[in-house]
């Protein structure tokens, strides 16, 4: 059963797919496709409606960690370490974030994050590739470049040899061949990029995508990176498409509160914004981008 | 290492990761006034956390944004106190 769920905007995409999977049965689906035409924009309105049940479950709940849409964002392309107005800002945002990276590889039975894998891919020879930088250069390099067009599940940079056109598209890769993870592990699998038109567009592939705990921070964390991206080449961003082969909503919380959750992100919908892209200035508060403090009821405090 | 040798290194490391001076970065935390009130996201706390195993070439990973409570990492003095807790500085 597949579904495909066409939005306007972040905030918007995650209400939409997550209403359908709230009716799908045992609220999941396969194939879910969410289509979203205005990236760098989202609803804070559902947003924090989500964030505030999101806080109410983290409140109640014992082993479970519930994170901030903004958290799990950073997962996929951490804001503060990207300042687009100094020179080289690329260069200085892989250098920052490969030695974020480093911290995670130095701990044991950690995966990482999706942009330590973007950034630092292990190929087969164990050698290291930055996919992110390998892509720009390609986007900044000769504008006929469809002789380095790339493959879906090649190692990035390998060339697929499919003629010239004025599409162009690349492949990057999050899990490999070797990866048998099974939960706790990275979901998100591959992301292909196309420009056409001096827009870049995104398709990301999730193996399991949690809409509850996940889908809205993913989504903005795609839009983030999809930003940088056609920020650091020159273009106009495009669309984000996202698949999750299996989307659900996770069995962490009573229907009524999931019910309530999709009832209150309906009601406070429209307070539409852009997005943030970039690190915000010295000194400035981050405390508003984590959960707020729930409101428990005396009787549970 | 003292304690304000250590906040130093945290400064100095986020100066690097911001490429502002440390006097720049003082003048910021000095300006939302002090270190309790100077703010991190997660993201930046590792990078700050990263330069003090780098300079310092600890051989036991310190504590990561991930392995403390919001209010550990989540300013400039919280984040030096998490620090010397794990490095045995008083």
């Amino acid at each position: 059963m597949s579904i495909f769920v066409r939005a306007n905007d972040v905030g918007d995409a995650w209400l939409r797919a997550y209403r359908a999977l709230l009716d799908a049965r045992g609220r999941q689906i396969v194939n879910l496709a969410v289509s979203i035409e205005q990236p760098l924009h989202e609803d804070l309105g559902v947003r924090a409606a989500l964030e505030s049940t999101l806080a109410d479950l983290s409140s109640r709940s014992r082993g479970t960690t519930w994170h901030s849409v903004h958290t799990v964002a950073n997962t996929i392309f951490p804001i503060s370490l990207y300042r687009p107005d100094q020179p080289d800002s690329a260069k200085r945002f892989f250098e920052r974030a490969g030695t974020v990276s480093q911290l995670h590889h130095k701990r044991r039975h950690e995966w990482g994050t999706y942009i330590g894998r973007l950034i630092q891919y292990d190929q087969p020879d164990g050698t290291p590739v930055n996919q992110l930088e390998r892509f720009l250069t390609l986007l900044n390099g000769d504008t006929n470049w469809a002789d380095i067009y790339e493959a879906p599940l090649t190692y990035a940079g390998e060339n697929s040899g499919f003629p010239a056109t004025d599409v162009a598209a690349s492949d990057l890769q999050l899990i490999g061949p070797g990866d048998r993870r099974t939960r706790g592990g990275p979901c998100l699998a591959h992301l292909s990029l196309t420009s056409v038109d001096g827009h870049l567009h995104m398709t990301a592939l999730y193996r399991r995508h949690a809409y509850l705990a996940r889908a809205y921070g993913n989504f903005l964390g795609l839009a983030r990176l999809l930003n940088f991206l056609a920020h650091e080449s020159g273009r106009q961003v495009g669309q984000l498409l996202v698949v999750g082969s299996h989307a659900e909503i996770e069995d962490a919380a009573p229907v009524s509160v999931l019910t309530k959750l999709s009832n209150d992100a309906a009601e406070a919908q429209g307070a539409i914004r852009p997005i943030e892209v970039a690190t915000r200035p010295m000194g400035a508060s981050w405390r508003d981008l984590e959960l707020p403090v729930a409101d428990v009821p005396a009787k549970t405090r | 290492m003292d304690r304000q040798a250590l906040r130093d290194l945290l400064v100095r490391g986020f100066a690097e990761c911001e490429d502002y001076s440390f006097e720049q970065v003082e003048a910021a935390i000095a300006a939302v006034g002090g270190d309790n009130l100077f703010e991190l996201d997660s993201k930046k706390a590792e990078w700050v956390v990263a330069h003090v195993e780098h300079a310092l070439g600890v051989t036991t990973p310190l504590p990561k944004p991930a392995d403390l409570q919001r209010d550990q990492f989540a300013t400039l003095g919280a984040l030096v106190e998490a620090i010397a807790h794990a490095l045995d500085i008083h």
